[in-house]
């Protein structure tokens, strides 16, 4: 009994320490290490987890140009917990500025390049995941793109282009 | 009138699939598992009859995941959850989910994986989705299609007995020939008689119903 109190509050002191460190890095912008931080407290220490932290993965993400993945962090989010406007706010940014896609090709061209960072990566990680796999399923910002020399305008929200539903 | 009756009796209604979903969401927030292994059969069994549109097919996956969250079966709800997240990966999570953590870690671990796909070189539509991309997630048993193919089995089946019905009627009518050459009298050649009409009406009756069948498969 006595050792496994001990486990626990080891244990408790791990995601305590995770997180102090995750707040040091989310603080400096080290998205990096925010991401692999933010990995290791899903896998191991769940409950250390607040809405601050999912918020902050999410920034780490669009950061990387993984928009969806940044959407979905924020919808982690505890509908009761802390800093709700500035992810309900966040959210609904991206649902404005993006779309969701699922594209099989070997080559995207957007018609004309996004100005802000994340969303001019998200641009380029689609680019490279269609060279490398041949498909991207995920967010993109709305506007024209040319698959394959095919043309395809990307609607804003979080549901699926008309033409691939039946 | 027989295809009518066919119809009908295979007949569901397209929205008993939101309303089970509905009410298997309703259960979960209640912790109700019975209620929601109900409403997952009955949404399950209302895709015979409607293709899902993808927000239909992510909450039905999410129902399992329910299920399996309510049997605290892990591995089945993340499962459950990446499945879901194929069909629309940015589905709203119910307010339900925070009352279940070691769940919504479920759900929290299956979009930090992520759904890997392999291109399929046709462009089947899966889900009400038309794309050649295959999700690594586990399939749902479409009892639609299930009951497709089944029907079709069962009309082929049918017609194959009817061929072997209507090959029985033509032998016994080859033999009531051979009595009648043989001088048989009429009343020794009456058994091949019968035979031969019994089995020709006994073949048209199968084959009818296999046809029917078969239409119904190709209609439904």
């Amino acid at each position: 009994m006595m050792l496994l109190c001990l486990f626990a509050w080891g244990a408790d002191a791990e995601g305590e320490r995770l997180t102090d460190e995750f707040t040091r890095y989310a603080k400096d912008r080290k998205w990096t290490a925010v991401e692999r931080t933010y990995r290791r407290l899903i896998a191991g220490h769940p409950d250390s987890l607040s809405n601050l932290i999912h918020h902050s993965a999410s920034q780490a993400a669009r950061q990387r140009g993984d928009l969806l993945i940044a959407a979905q962090r924020l919808l982690r989010c505890d509908p009761s917990g802390l800093a709700l406007d500035t992810i309900a706010d966040e959210l609904e940014n991206l649902r404005t500025q993006t779309g969701m896609v699922m594209f099989v090709g070997a080559e995207l061209k957007p018609a004309s390049m996004p100005f802000a960072p994340d969303l001019r990566q998200a641009v380029l990680q689609a680019q490279k995941q269609i060279t490398e796999q041949g498909y991207y399923v995920g967010l993109l910002p709305v506007g024209t793109y040319k698959l394959d020399g095919t043309q395809v305008d990307i609607d804003a929200g979080f549901r699926w282009h008309d033409a691939w539903v039946e | 009138m027989l295809l009518l009756l066919l119809n009908n009796a295979l007949a569901c209604d397209p929205s008993d699939l939101v309303r089970a979903e509905k009410r298997g969401e309703e259960a979960f927030a209640q912790n109700d598992i019975d209620a929601v292994t109900q409403a997952s059969k009955d949404a399950a069994k209302a895709l015979r009859c409607t293709t899902p549109t993808p927000e239909q097919l992510a909450r039905l996956h999410r129902l399992s995941a329910y299920h399996a969250g309510l049997e605290r079966d892990w591995a089945t709800a993340e499962e459950s959850w990446r499945a879901s997240l194929a069909a629309h990966p940015l589905l709203p999570p119910e307010k339900a989910l925070w009352a279940n953590p070691r769940l919504h870690l479920a759900w929290a671990r299956a979009q930090e994986t992520g759904v890997q796909y392999s291109v399929s070189s046709s462009r089947q539509p899966i889900a009400g989705i038309r794309t050649p991309l295959i999700p690594n997630t586990k399939p749902l048993k479409s009892s639609k299609q299930g009951q497709k193919r089944t029907l079709r089995s069962a009309g082929v089946g049918l017609l194959a007995a009817a061929g072997g019905l209507y090959g029985g009627a033509w032998a016994a009518r080859v033999e009531y020939d051979r009595q009648g050459r043989d001088g048989e009298k009429a009343a020794d050649r009456r058994l091949m008689y019968n035979v031969t009409n019994s089995l020709s009406i006994a073949s048209a009756g199968v084959a009818t119903l296999g046809g029917a069948l078969l239409v119904v498969s190709i209609a439904r």
